[in-house]
């Protein structure tokens, strides 16, 4: 996860070479993003085909609009733009799933995971971190999944969330302590 | 940071991590999906470039068999009748003249020249001519 943000040039060159169309760039892309991204949006949604769903359209868009992307400064790296994009589609199919619930049969709305992981399919860990997470004030869930599940450094964190660094760290600080005190539990 | 607040944040990482079981297999059926869905896009743009080629061709052939008849128009329109104008308006002085120019073909100004036509004309205008 380190390698996001060790390698900043390398990042660039890669950048690059998908805006120039290279497919086995783009390939690579995928293969260096691909970890990250999925982690977030499975710790976000909590049900691997949603994560799945959301990754998938991440990168989709990511490849229709890398053509567009500027590296103005090394604070704002690709990650960031990637992982703006990624909470972009969970906020989306949090808005989806809350139409499908208002608008569907009362069965579908038990079946709605809302987030929640899928205790079937889950171990106790990921059942005790998703609980601890649930309780946590949005922005410090968000910052604290992007920083754990998505390997962000707490730059890129900011950058994500649209934030001051300090922000950021503040929210990571209490949010990581808020979440000590609930799986301590 | 302190000793319970890292392993909170180890357990939670650790956490974030187990969620990569099985994480090969999901690479590739989402990179499957990935790919048919730029190939999806891509389709999507080359139909919409033969789109507006189309519009852009229909457009020129438009623009090609309308600008000729158009500019043919509007010669028919102003060029055409503004000489007839001039030619009416010459007309209808000559005709107005006619019967002074006759007068003065049949007068003493017989064979007279333009200037004296002209003069016969100033003459007759005269107040108290008649």
């Amino acid at each position: 996860m380190a390698i996001l943000t060790d390698a900043f040039g390398e990042e660039r060159a890669l950048v690059y070479a998908c805006q120039a169309g290279d497919e086995a760039a783009l390939s690579l892309f995928y293969e260096r993003f691909f970890g990250p991204i999925y982690r977030y949006a499975l710790a976000s949604l909590g049900r691997r085909e949603d994560a799945e769903d959301v990754a998938a359209e991440v990168f989709v868009k990511a490849y229709r609009g890398i053509a567009r992307f500027r590296f103005q400064d090394e604070a704002k790296p690709v990650t960031a733009w990637l992982f703006r994009i990624a909470r972009n589609e969970v906020a989306d199919h949090f808005r989806r799933a809350a139409r499908r619930i208002a608008a569907g049969p009362i069965g579908a709305q038990q079946n709605e995971p809302a987030g929640r992981f899928d205790p079937l399919e889950t171990t106790d860990l990921v059942m005790d971190l998703s609980r601890a997470l649930r309780t946590l004030r949005d922005a410090q869930r968000e910052a604290i999944v992007l920083r754990l599940a998505g390997g962000l450094s707490t730059r890129e964190v900011a950058a994500a969330l649209g934030k001051p660094e300090g922000t950021a760290r503040s929210l990571l600080h209490h949010g990581i302590k808020a979440l000590r005190s609930e799986m301590e539990r | 940071m302190t000793t319970t607040e890292g392993s909170a944040r180890g357990r939670a990482a650790e956490a974030f991590r187990s969620l990569d079981e099985g994480g090969e297999l999901v690479r590739r059926r989402v990179w499957s999906r990935v790919r048919e869905g730029i190939e999806q896009q891509r389709m999507r743009r080359r139909r919409r470039m033969r789109w507006y080629a189309g519009i852009a061709a229909t457009a020129a052939a438009c623009v090609a068999i309308v600008l000729p008849s158009a500019i043919g128009t509007a010669r028919t329109w102003y060029e055409p009748s503004q000489a007839d104008e001039q030619r009416v308006a010459v007309a209808a002085v000559m005709q107005m003249f006619a019967p002074q120019q006759d007068l003065a073909a049949q007068g003493d100004n017989q064979g007279g020249s333009t200037d004296e036509f002209f003069g016969y004309l100033v003459q007759e205008g005269e107040p108290g001519a008649e």
